[in-house]
């Protein structure tokens, strides 16, 4: 239990630490996600262009790469909280909600899928440049 | 003596791999057969038929180019055949081939991936060979899929052998050949042979994304070439056929809507959602229930998948460690990662199909990229890639948690160990189906477990002997359920014997042989021997088979076989219909069909040694020969058949129902291409019940003058009239007909002489000026009053009028029910459209063509409006339609002569024989489906000749050639050229194979 309280705090600095760098990253990152949000209750751009939640959650996803720096790793952790909670909504028995949800499990696998191929290459770049 | 220690992990794999022991364990003599499983009862029979590009078996012959790639497939099964094994054990050794197979690959894959780790190599194993996409693979034995699924981890691990450097190129070549020749069972559903590549491709992208790192792209590449080029030359023998047949055959666009299958991929993907794609759960017959009993239609077990709690928990906890696999990534398995990755993503768009929302680039691909549509059952398709990567990736998972807990604690090492351990029999539990063979489903109606009769085994004897021509079944079901078990699309009889068969078609019922099979039934169901003795004469059918033992709702028609020698097997009859025809012979006169379309209700009508040919076809048309000597069969219109085929093959609409329609005349329009004497001709069946006499005269009106027929002649199928002079011209006839209202008792409105259903109150009132029934309802059920009528005949068609009111309360509604005597065949209800004032209503009714009865039921439908229903009712009639064809002969000119021909069939492929003839030009019938791809070469004595015999259709299904100045005497070979690309392509393959083993010796000797 020490142990585990001890790994919690360390989490905890160092979560603190990223915030502190990101801080308007993060502010930013929020900001266009609400944004997106009230654009979408407003109903605007529709009937041409529909804010859907696919939609947000898609550009939630990619702007956490360009904004928050994400790495593939931080994407297909998103992809498992999905996952998991679609299975929740199935183990509730909301069929509805679990396939959906299962749909932004795959939008961010395919976003960390992209994203992992860009990091092998990259980093193959970067050896390169060394 | 020291004994080597033995893999424990070997002795695990050998254990699993003998899963089809368990299936057959305690079941006594049975066989794996039924519905798409065709196991043959005589594997021999059909080893042999893969040499040939031709398959003449079923329905007067079809391409056979992709079925060919399954001669390994056979082979296995022939080997035990030969040897003397038991069918069972022909079919036990079978599987068990497969099953080692794959799980031996799989373990290859995972040995050439992880090393010694053999609990990650078990994880691997197990998860890629015990998963629900391989239920529905086993359950029919799937070639295709079985090649496919073994295939796809030789390849991978052969990529990977080649970039460590562990294999030479040249072996690798050989080891790409021998997974040719296993992969070559996927060609007879060639869009897997496609799958398999496009699998590889995305796996060799991981390796390929490392190669940037080490830059050495190029030799990847020509790694990957090693690898994937003898895997295509070996398989050349059938690829070559396979893609003429597509090329010519198939439309590079909506391919699928030429071949009937419009909305299959559709109806395919209605249950492909993501969520059930990544759990594996995307089998369409998986989410076939009963709406009233709520129990599944096809497949029992999936209730243990859809609502057992640890069933569910575990096809989600999959998913879940896999995604957290990839959350814990390593950087020395990158391209692994990023293999398995691809192939999570593109298999799981792939495998959904056209489901929304990823659907939508799925139908991109179907609508853009030519012969995409060949991948119309995609998630069968394109899961294979889905469950290579998550058994992948879940062994990278324990691989990763292994080795990380290994460094930090022995306790984690320990807990991560037993919880592969955990998920490993869990998997095999999960899998229940597979590992005990309830795939199968057993105890079930639709058991593939089959006890075949030993009449049904020893029947390929008497089968072989019945002759030279075709032999058709009855009853005419287009799947064959037989008492004792077998369900099967395909005859029975084309398992065990080279008997040429005819059969409903499941597939292609529109072709041409299709239309004169069902015509075939139907005459002999209708009793018009005169018309089914002709079309077995042009169909080639010597031999009758009368299953006894087949579950029918067909009509019973022993009485009318009566008159032909009967040979009995066991359950079945054999009746022989010995027929002067051949399958090739010469026309000694021919006549056109108006139209050619529905040449199917002419040709019966046609002289039987005469061949019935397209006006409209350009090949025949330029044969001047043929113009000037043809006959004309013109077909009339029937006005009342027009409407009724109206009604049924349109969607259901209002418009059509509130018309009124003729039932006391019917008019029959037709138009005269030449002026000349034509013969009327009249289809006989059931006219005395719309009052014609067979004697005599026929008064009708021609165009609007009035005129009398006299009959020559009748005979159980038609009436024949005295000729008649036609300019050419357009015609309408008009005929009177007593067409009687068949309700049993017409005044049951005035007495109230009906059954009821329900609770109602059942009155006749009256209602301006006239009696109508009114059936007032406010219980909480439907009521009724029912209505039976005199005289059903199951064959005809019916045309059922009535007037109502809806006074208020529910619609109202007719429901008319086909019954036997033991079960309820057809049900149509009618719901008619609110109306408050008399409203006339008709609709048709088409009879399930079996003995039976019905009754009208005229309905007050219960409301949750406490007032209820009430409903008048009126003036019910109930008529038959007069669907008879007529038609008008005009005789051509005999070519009056003399022709002999004698032939021999080589092979399916190719046919020899010689032509004695004292004509100028001869008019040679090969009765086998037509294809431009068959030819004929003609032969003098010594040479072959240089004439330029014309090919055309004939008979609505068969090859014709025309021979002008045809020598009297002469040779001919009739061949099917395809099979000269199968040779050519088995020659590169053989050589390939040779190749590739002596550049594996040499670098061995090196």
């Amino acid at each position: 239990m020490e142990e585990f309280i001890k790994y919690f705090k360390l989490i905890k600095i160092k979560v603190n630490h990223w915030v502190e760098k990101n801080n308007f990253r993060i502010i930013l990152f929020n900001m266009v996600v609400v944004f997106l949000f009230l654009l979408r209750s407003a109903g605007y751009f529709h009937p041409y262009f529909e804010i859907s939640v696919n939609f947000i959650v898609l550009a939630s996803i990619v702007l956490s790469i360009l904004l928050l720096k994400a790495k593939a790793r931080a994407i297909f952790f998103v992809a498992l909280t999905f996952w998991l909670f679609a299975g929740l909504m199935k183990v509730l028995k909301i069929n509805v909600w679990a396939e959906r949800t299962a749909i932004y499990t795959y939008q961010a696998l395919v976003v960390a899928t992209i994203l992992l191929v860009y990091e092998a290459i990259a980093s193959s770049g970067a050896k390169k440049g060394k | 003596m020291r004994i080597k220690k033995i893999n424990p992990v070997i002795l695990v794999l050998i254990l699993l791999s003998l899963t089809p022991l368990i299936w057959f364990w305690g079941r006594g003599d049975v066989l794996l057969n039924g519905v798409d499983t065709n196991f043959p009862l005589d594997p021999l029979l059909w080893f042999k038929r893969r040499f040939f590009v031709w398959n003449p078996i079923n329905n007067a012959g079809a391409d056979f180019s992709s079925s060919t790639s399954g001669l390994f497939f056979h082979l296995i099964q022939v080997i035990p055949y030969l040897l003397g094994f038991s069918l069972k054990w022909v079919q036990i050794v079978s599987l068990l081939f497969w099953s080692f197979a794959i799980i031996f690959s799989s373990y290859f894959f995972s040995r050439v991936v992880f090393g010694k780790k053999r609990l990650v190599q078990l994880v691997f194993v197990v998860f890629y060979s015990f998963n629900i996409y391989l239920f529905n693979t086993w359950e029919n034995v799937k070639v295709a899929n079985l090649a496919l699924v073994t295939a796809l981890p030789l390849a991978s691990g052969l990529f990977i052998l080649l970039k460590k450097g562990t294999i030479k190129r040249t072996d690798a070549v050989f080891y790409s050949v021998l997974v040719g020749v296993i992969l070559s069972g996927s060609g007879i559903n060639p869009s897997y042979f496609i799958s398999f590549f496009l699998t590889t491709a995305l796996f060799f992208l991981g390796v390929l994304t490392l190669s940037v790192r080490e830059r050495n792209i190029r030799k990847r590449l020509i790694d990957f070439f090693a690898v994937v080029v003898p895997i295509i030359l070996v398989n050349l023998f059938w690829i070559l056929p396979s893609l003429s047949f597509i090329f010519t055959n198939i439309s590079a666009r909506e391919s699928i809507a030429e071949i009937g299958f419009t909305n299959w991929t559709d109806s395919l993907s209605k249950d492909t959602s993501l969520f059930n794609v990544l759990r594996l759960q995307g089998l369409w017959d998986w989410y076939a229930f009963d709406s009233v009993t709520g129990l599944p239609l096809y497949i029992p077990y999936v209730v243990n998948f859809f609502y057992n709690f640890p069933f569910i928990i575990y096809s989600l906890l999959i998913p879940s460690l896999v995604l957290l696999s990839l959350v814990l990534h390593k950087k020395e398995n990158k391209y692994l990662f990023i293999s398995f990755s691809f192939l999570l993503v593109v298999g799981v768009l792939l495998g959904a199909g056209t489901h929304s929302p990823t659907g939508y680039v799925f139908r991109l691909l179907l609508n853009n990229i030519p012969f995409f549509s060949l991948f119309r059952s995609p998630w069968y398709i394109f899961t294979p890639m889905v469950f290579f990567s998550i058994a992948g990736i879940l062994a990278l998972f324990f691989d990763t948690t292994k080795a990380l807990s290994d460094r930090k604690s022995p306790i984690i090492s320990l807990a991560i160990g037993s919880f592969a351990l955990v998920m490993i029999a869990g998997n095999l539990l999960y899998t229940y189906p597979q590992v005990s063979g309830k795939i199968f489903r057993p105890k079930e109606k639709d058991s593939f477990f089959i006890n075949f009769p030993d009449y049904v085994l020893n029947s390929q004897e008497k089968l072989d002997n019945l002759g030279e021509g075709r032999l058709i079944g009855y009853p005419d079901d287009e799947i064959e359920r037989f008492e004792w078990g077998y369900r099967g699309v395909q005859p029975l009889t084309t398992l065990i014997s080279n008997k040429e068969t005819l059969s409903s078609p499941l597939n292609a019922p529109d072709s041409g042989v299709a239309s004169l099979i069902k015509h075939f039934y139907l005459s002999l169901k209708r009793g018009e021997t005169e018309k089914y003795r002709k079309i077995a004469k042009l169909l080639n059918i010597d031999s009758l088979l009368y299953k006894n033992d087949q579950s029918s709702l067909s009509p019973e028609r022993k009485e009318e076989l009566n008159d032909y020698t009967k040979n009995t097997v066991g359950e079945w009859d054999l009746y022989n219909f010995a027929s002067d025809k051949e399958k090739i012979y010469i026309a000694e006169a021919s006549d056109f069909a108006y139209s050619y379309t529905h040449a199917e209700d002419i040709i019966s009508s046609m002289d039987e040694d005469s061949v019935l040919l397209n006006p409209s076809d350009s090949v025949v048309n330029d044969i001047r020969q043929l113009s000037l000597s043809s006959g004309n069969i013109i077909l009339a219109e029937n006005s009342q058949r027009k409407s009724f085929e109206k009604f049924i093959y349109s969607p259901s609409n209002i418009a059509d129902r509130i018309r009124s329609y003729e039932v006391d005349n019917v008019s029959f329009k037709f138009n005269i291409p030449v002026d000349g004497e034509y013969q009327p001709k009249l289809e006989k069946y059931a006219v005395e019940k719309f009052g014609f006499k067979l004697t005599g005269n026929l008064a009708l009106e021609v165009n609007g003058t009035t005129q009398e027929w006299k009959i020559e002649k009748v005979d159980d199928s038609y009436i024949y009239f005295d000729p008649i002079l036609l300019e050419k011209d357009e015609y309408e006839i008009s005929l009177a007909l007593d067409n009687n209202n068949l309700i049993i008792n017409p005044d049951f409105i005035e007495n109230l002489e009906f059954d009821t259903k329900g609770v109602a109150n059942l009155s006749t009132v009256e209602d301006e000026g006239e009696k109508a029934l009114g059936i007032y309802n406010t219980s909480g059920e439907d009521a009724s009053a029912v209505i039976t009528i005199s005289d059903f005949d199951p064959l005809s068609s019916y045309l059922i009028e009535l007037e109502y009111r809806q006074i208020y309360g529910n619609n109202a509604s007719v429901l008319v029910h086909q019954a036997t005597d033991k079960t309820l065949v057809k049900t149509q209800v009618e719901r008619m459209p609110n109306h408050p004032e008399w409203k006339h209503f008709s609709f048709y009714f088409e009879p399930v063509k079996t003995k039976s009865e019905i009754e009208i039921e005229l309905a007050a439908p219960k409301t949750k409006d406490p007032l209820g229903t009430k409903i008048l009712y009126n003036n019910l009639k109930v008529h038959k339609v007069f669907s008879n064809n007529m038609l008008f002969v005009k005789e051509g000119a005999t070519l009056d002569r003399s022709a002999k021909v004698v032939y021999e069939q080589v092979s399916p492929v190719e046919y020899k024989g010689r032509i004695e003839s004292d004509g100028t030009s001869d008019l040679i019938v090969f009765s086998e489906n037509y294809s431009p791809k068959w030819n004929i070469d003609i032969f003098s004595d010594n040479e072959k000749l240089d004439l330029e015999p014309k090919h055309f259709s004939a008979n609505t299904y068969a090859n014709a050639w025309f021979i002008d100045k045809a020598p009297g005497n002469y040779r001919f070979k009739i061949t099917y050229t395809p099979q000269k690309l199968f040779n050519i392509g088995m020659l590169l393959s053989t050589v390939t194979l040779f190749t590739s083993l002596l550049l594996y010796f040499r670098g061995r000797k090196n």
